[in-house]
């Protein structure tokens, strides 16, 4: 009875401990998201190394070469080259950046707008959680894209505002998830404790109710890595998102969809690398949604 | 009476979110832009042009009126003028919405008529052969980007093949010989009713790469969420029951089961159905389909302000309505629903 705060507070860390190893347990023993885990590392290094591992970092970066247009795959161009006589091997080795710098800047400010958000709600209750979720439903109310397309346009094109555009219809799910769990631990004896020795909301709400979500949290982004890449990458498609010359799997498969017939490769590598990095990020997301599924805080 | 009463329950809930999505796409259209005229009338405007659609729009009035004069001319209807073409930005949308809607219903149809017996036959199956198939295609089919598909089924049934038109909603040598008479815009329907063969023939041929591409992520997901509900449902008590009364075992998995397992399917139904609404954007690129998505990044891509902010409130609203369809069907489903 005598330190309360802090021994709920380490014991807070050993369950957290004791889940995260309990996480890359399950992962270790199960091939399938180990080869995924192994992908996505993969894919990393490549976006963090591209200057160096790419063979034309120049033609990477965006530089053309008007003397290589259109080369078929071959020893000196595994992947062929484009329309502008670049390496499409370092175009997709460089478009792996955007790719991963997009999806975890939006998560990570969806989750810091959300999540808080989520906490209160769900902590304090009443209208102030009524008011809350209301707003977070007419956020779910555009179908995502709609509404990353719409701020694009008023905003301008661009990879920031592609960022920003999908932050704003990002963080509701946060906020949802969070409020659940928020909710289940509202009666927890810890939290009701830390109330009856009259600790502020905000410390409960920081202290207390977020470190507790953050398991769920992790696994929420995991899942959600897939579907980010996959609309991020549908808006440079589009032409909202990156901006030539600098590399990005969508604007690529864009780009070289009008030669697809005869210069297949320009498009069908990218297509490849986006497919297989959401595809790595969905078996994983699989895998931890079974050990930690978030739904059942909801 | 509990059904009237959720029922006008649901739908003040959908019209409370109608008036928060115009409030935001107001924002958005008016608000947000430092100079919204000049977007209004696009690039190339002359000052004394910008502070004439100022006026017009009222930019100078404050907030509240301005929003009332929007949500006057959109329930009227009025959704601007197309920068691009210079007519009514709900005209275009109109005259093409038949040829989106064509694609999401024949999109979802597959997704619902395919998706759910992969999930019943996957659940019943657990752990063999047949159930690691369909989990194999329905993890790919939502990691798979629609627009990468869409250049893939190109690729090997038009290039390689030649076996299906490369895109496009008909043959333009329809035209001459055998013309599509267009009653509701759906060419499907309409040439069937006119009994028109040949271009049933042909529009069929080409919805059908395009309707492959829109369907793989819905289907995936229905396959997955009913595969799991299934194997929670043919766990319980009363599947057993049913069983130890000899009746038969497709009665029990297609009926018994299947009707208390879909509700959660039709949730996921409801919500890709309106994840279909951006993803037959893609498709249309890709195949060329004219339809919503063609005119809408034609749009964006010439910033036709008023022509974006019109599709924006449309597929919002499409959206809205769509989710409030699907939980009054499910309510209808699932009794217990009406109850929460």
């Amino acid at each position: 009875m005598t330190t309360l705060t802090p021994a709920t507070d380490a014991q807070v860390a050993t369950i957290e401990r004791r889940r995260g190893s309990h996480v890359w347990h399950v992962i270790r023993r199960d091939p399938l998201a180990m080869m995924s885990l192994m992908i996505i590392g993969v894919f990393l290094i490549i976006a963090i190394f591209a200057p160096i591992l790419a063979p034309y970092p120049e033609q990477g970066a965006g530089k053309s070469s008007p003397k290589t247009l259109y080369l078929p795959p071959s020893l000196e161009h595994p992947f062929g080259t484009d329309e502008l006589g670049r390496d499409v091997l370092s175009r997709v080795m460089y478009g792996a950046r955007p790719a991963f710098i997009v999806p975890v800047v939006v998560v990570v400010i969806a989750v810091a707008i959300g999540a808080p958000l989520g906490a209160i709600a769900g902590y304090k209750g009443g209208w102030i959680d009524e008011g809350i979720m209301r707003v977070t439903d007419l956020f779910l109310a555009f179908p995502s894209l709609l509404l990353a397309m719409a701020i694009t346009a008023a905003l301008g094109r661009g990879l920031e505002n592609a960022a920003i555009a999908l932050v704003i219809s990002w963080w509701p799910w946060y906020t949802r998830l969070v409020r659940g769990i928020a909710v289940g631990l509202r009666e927890r004896p810890f939290v009701e404790a830390a109330q009856s020795i009259g600790v502020r909301d905000s410390v409960i709400v920081f202290r207390h109710i977020l470190p507790n979500s953050i398991s769920p949290i992790l696994v929420q982004i995991t899942v959600d890595m897939g579907t980010v890449i996959l609309v991020a990458g549908g808006l440079a498609f589009i032409g909202l998102g990156t901006q030539p010359p600098d590399a990005d799997w969508g604007l690529m498969i864009s780009t070289g969809r009008t030669a697809v017939l005869n210069q297949w490769w320009i498009s069908m590598f990218p297509a490849l690398a986006i497919f297989i990095l959401i595809l790595a990020f969905n078996l994983l997301g699989d895998v931890l949604r079974d050990i930690l599924d978030p739904r059942q805080y909801q | 009476m509990r059904k009237l009463e959720f029922f006008i329950r649901r739908v003040s809930g959908a019209v409370f979110v109608l008036i928060g999505v115009s409030l935001i796409t107001f924002a958005l259209a008016r608000v947000v832009p430092s100079n919204a005229a000049a977007l209004y009338i696009g690039p190339r405007a002359r000052p004394e042009e910008i502070a004439r659609v100022e006026e017009e729009l009222g930019l100078n009035d404050p907030l509240p009126v301005q929003y009332a004069v929007y949500m006057r001319d959109v329930l009227k209807g009025d959704l601007g003028t197309s920068i691009g073409s210079k007519r009514p930005v709900t005209q275009e949308l109109t005259e093409r919405l038949p040829a989106t809607l064509e694609l999401l219903f024949t999109g979802m149809f597959m997704a619902i008529v395919v998706g759910i017996p992969l999930g019943v036959i996957s659940a019943y199956r657990q752990g063999r052969g047949s159930d690691i198939a369909v989990r194999i295609i329905s993890i790919i089919g939502v990691s798979v980007p629609a627009f990468a598909l869409g250049l893939l089924l190109q690729f090997i049934f038009f290039r390689t093949l030649d076996w299906l038109p490369l895109s496009g909603r008909i043959d333009s040598d329809m035209r001459f010989i055998s013309p599509v008479q267009t009653i509701t815009g759906f060419y499907l329907i309409d040439t069937a009713v006119t009994q028109n063969w040949l271009a049933f023939k042909d529009s069929f041929w080409h919805i059908l790469l395009p309707t492959i591409v829109l369907a793989a992520y819905p289907l995936s997901l229905i396959a997955r969420m009913t595969r799991s509900t299934m194997i929670e449902v043919l766990t319980q008590d009363y599947i057993r029951t049913a069983r130890a009364y000899g009746i038969k075992e497709r009665f029990i998995v297609y009926v018994y089961t299947l009707k208390n397992a879909i509700g959660p399917t039709l949730t996921v139904i409801g919500l890709t159905f309106a994840f279909a609404i951006t993803g037959t954007f893609f498709v249309e690129i890709i195949f060329n389909w004219p339809g919503l998505g063609l005119f809408t990044v034609r749009s964006l891509l010439n910033l036709d302000y008023p022509a974006i902010m019109g599709i924006t409130l449309f597929g919002a609203f499409m959206y809205v309505i769509i989710n409030l369809i699907v939980d009054l069907l499910q309510a209808w489903v699932d009794p217990r629903i009406r109850l929460r």
